[in-house]
């Protein structure tokens, strides 16, 4: 039977996924981080099961199209908000702190003093999606992770980012099977992207080492997608991102302009709906080649979606449930970051809660 | 000029786009969605079928609820196992949370399934009915699906309406309040109730 042969190598895929050892990161020690949280990228946790190879995605279950060109592909109009938090959210409030500025000594040994590595995602959506146009207000989104390394006189990496957000994009099928897209994306973020030594921050000077900086931003951000029916719906998706201007440039915490390409296919299942995407982009500046590129998975099968994803600095696997207006979801990553040359495997679990009418 | 510019458009949006962009956006979108509500009911091809026609559509259809019905329980039954292994797996309460959503979620999709299996939607029950009935030719029987569709959508669009324009009252509301607010806390709450229920308001208006 032609779907066993179908199955047997999703079987094989989905395996190499999970059991693909992870061979490079971080090369350097600075802001080596978890695989699935960047700082200028905002992403749903089914993306993040992804492993953000999500471009050529025609429909997200969670959240607006990775590709504004498929804007059209939304059925009928959908207002959701979507809350996601990662592990370490016991430190989100320590961090918020740090970012609006109150520092104290108290706040210092809470974050660094108690545990190496502090990871902490979490962020708050509200979705409007039509198939004309779609919009995405963010309210909060904050990101952080500090490694603390030498214990003797301890080095403190730290990269904190609070993003505040809208997002627009509309799409349109110029020619059959040929869609363009848009979106307009502005955002005010805080961030503070340090190094220094724990001693410093005792002094006065140190207290003000960590005065976040603040940027505003507005991107530009045009996409396209080609999508061939009858090769199992085999899709070329194209989108140039971040080109747009920023209120001010930080040596630290460059986001340039790029060009993204994706392939994806759909192979026919007897059950559900299964789509393969393979990404080529970055999610942070100082990527090399291999690391761009990016293996997506994900299966719908009635009301659960599954997802996962790989690259070269870690694999992720997630799976979400929607039905009518309550949804969930759970996804699990590995990442491998090299601290005083002892290998430490972060596992990562993200949690998402959201609610549509 | 690369400074005005900035000054110009981009700190305007960027900065206060909390309210403004959303207000903008809103504003250019209702005017839309009056045009949109305000157009003359028309019935559709689905009002215009026949019955011989209609009856093959309904067949297929309970194919189709059947397949999708047994999607919904099978996947309503491993979120309910998955939720029960994974919260007695799990110590973090935020995921114990999650996996109990997971054990609703799946006990609900067991139950849509099931639904949508055994009951499906009105045109199913249209089609027995009007099967059941005796009496009736083929003719009669296209005019009352034909009246049916007509009054249907003549009440889902007043249905919009009517919602879209409680929605749009209460964002209405919570805006004016958020604006009047000093307190930031507040006044961000409002202005985001406000904003949801605009949005809720836009999405019930737009019938594309």
């Amino acid at each position: 039977m032609w779907w066993r042969l179908e199955l047997f190598f999703l079987f094989i895929l989905s395996a190499y996924f999970f059991f693909q050892p992870q061979t490079s990161l971080a090369q350097s020690l600075a802001f080596s981080r978890n695989a699935r949280t960047f700082d200028s990228v905002q992403s749903t946790l089914f993306v993040k099961g992804m492993g953000h190879a999500c471009l050529s995605m025609l429909r997200l279950p969670d959240g607006l199209p990775c590709n504004p060109a498929h804007v059209p592909f939304q059925k009928k109009p959908e207002l959701g908000i979507q809350t996601l938090l990662s592990n370490g959210y016991s430190s989100l409030s320590n961090v918020r702190k740090l970012i609006k500025g109150e520092i104290n000594q108290e706040l210092v040994d809470g974050l660094f003093s108690e545990s190496k590595i502090i990871q902490i995602e979490a962020s708050a959506d509200i979705n409007f999606k039509t198939n004309l146009f779609n919009a995405r207000y963010t309210p909060l989104n904050v990101k952080g992770f500090s490694v603390v390394r030498n214990e003797a006189n301890p080095d403190v990496e730290l990269s904190i980012v609070e993003e505040e957000g809208f997002l627009f994009q509309s799409g349109y099928e110029v020619y059959p099977n040929f869609l363009i897209g848009a979106q307009v994306r502005t955002l005010q973020r805080k961030f503070i992207k340090k190094r220094f030594k724990l001693v410093f921050l005792g002094t006065s000077e140190g207290k003000d080492y960590l005065k976040p900086e603040t940027q505003r931003a507005l991107y530009l951000e045009p996409g396209f997608t080609w999508i061939f029916p009858k090769l199992w719906n085999f899709r070329v998706s194209g989108m140039y991102v971040n080109w747009g201007d920023v209120s001010k440039d930080y040596a630290d915490f460059p986001i340039p302009p790029e060009l993204q390409m994706s392939v994806g296919f759909s192979p026919p299942v007897p059950w559900g709906h299964l789509d393969f995407s393979i990404d080529y982009k970055s999610l942070e500046y100082d990527e090399s080649g291999l690391e761009k590129i990016r293996l997506g998975m994900a299966y719908q099968f009635g009301a659960m979606h599954f997802s996962t994803g790989l690259d070269q600095n870690g694999s992720s696997a997630g799976i979400y449930y929607g039905l009518n207006q309550i949804n969930a979801g759970v996804m699990f990553s590995t990442t491998r970051v090299l601290n005083e040359n002892e290998e430490f495997f972060t596992q990562t679990v993200y949690v998402q809660l959201g609610w549509g009418i | 000029m690369k400074s005005f510019l900035r000054r110009r458009y981009m700190f305007s949006w960027a900065g206060a786009f909390k309210v403004l962009t959303i207000s903008l956006l809103s504003l250019g979108l209702s005017i839309h969605c009056i045009a949109e509500i305000n157009e003359d009911p028309k019935v559709d091809t689905e009002g215009r079928i026949s019955w011989e026609k209609y009856s093959q559509q309904v067949e297929e259809l309970k194919k189709s609820d059947f397949r999708i019905g047994l999607s919904y329980i099978i996947s309503g039954s491993i979120a309910l196992g998955g939720g029960i292994l994974g919260e007695n797996l799990t110590k973090d309460s935020v995921e114990r949370g999650i996996y109990t959503v997971f054990q609703s979620i799946g006990v609900a999709s067991v139950g849509y399934g099931a639904y949508v299996w055994k009951v499906g939607g009105e045109e199913r029950s249209l089609y027995d009915t009007l099967a059941l009935t005796k009496g009736l030719s083929s003719q009669d029987k296209s005019k009352v699906l034909r009246a049916f569709y007509f009054q249907k959508k003549r009440k889902e669009k007043q249905e919009r309406i009517i919602k879209a324009i409680t929605h749009g009252l209460v964002a209405g509301l919570n805006i004016y309040n958020g604006s009047r607010q000093n307190q930031d806390g507040v006044k961000n709450t409002l202005m985001f109730i406000g904003g949801v229920n605009l949005l809720a308001a836009l999405s019930y208006s737009i019938d594309f």
